[in-house]
């Protein structure tokens, strides 16, 4: 019971640092192109 | 400067939800480290982070619902894994109330894992507020 409950929020943390680890570097490429194709003068790349 | 660097909704987020949601987890540790004697208090409870956990993925659920982003996967997966943490926060508390009957059940095992997955939950809601504000930087 107790290695079941350890195990499973073990696989459930990975999986999430997985997930946020993969939001942030798409949000970072998707975005980062997003503005490299506007490419303003008075626009900056929000990286906060 | 480091708050200026911190966009207005991630600040906003960062004292109301974060803040708020640590006051059970501050005030414990305050009280244990304040209360003297033989009887004392855990300086560290399962519920509490549980009930972290959950207004950090209610936060999630929140920026969601007011930011229209056309990004469907990301927006799926993210209110996916949301609703997944919040059951698994339900199961966990529900194991905490257990432990008063069933004593074979692990209450360290519990906590630690009520620890990781808010630490996760939090790492979540750092990504997902990174996105939104970018996005309604750039205007999407």
């Amino acid at each position: 019971m107790n290695a079941l409950i350890i195990a499973f929020g073990i696989i459930v943390a990975l999986a999430g640092i997985c997930l946020a680890g993969w939001s942030y570097i798409d949000t970072r490429k998707k975005y980062y192109y997003e503005f490299m194709k506007r490419k303003s003068a008075n626009e900056k790349f929000p990286l906060s | 400067m480091v708050i200026k660097s911190i966009s207005e909704s991630k600040w906003r987020w960062l004292v109301f939800t974060v803040l708020f949601g640590l006051i059970p987890i501050l005030l414990r540790l305050l009280v244990s480290t304040l209360i003297t004697g033989d009887e004392r208090i855990p300086a560290l409870a399962p519920a509490d982070f549980i009930a972290f956990g959950i207004v950090l993925q209610v936060s999630i659920f929140n920026e969601m619902r007011y930011h229209d982003l056309n990004d469907v996967l990301w927006k799926q997966l993210m209110n996916g894994f949301s609703t997944l943490l919040i059951l698994i926060y339900g199961t966990l508390y529900v194991l905490v109330l257990l432990t008063e009957i069933i004593h074979s059940i692990n209450l360290t095992a519990i906590l630690c894992i009520s620890t990781t997955l808010s630490a996760v939950s939090f790492l979540l809601c750092l990504v997902v507020y990174d996105r939104m504000t970018i996005a309604s930087t750039l205007g999407e």
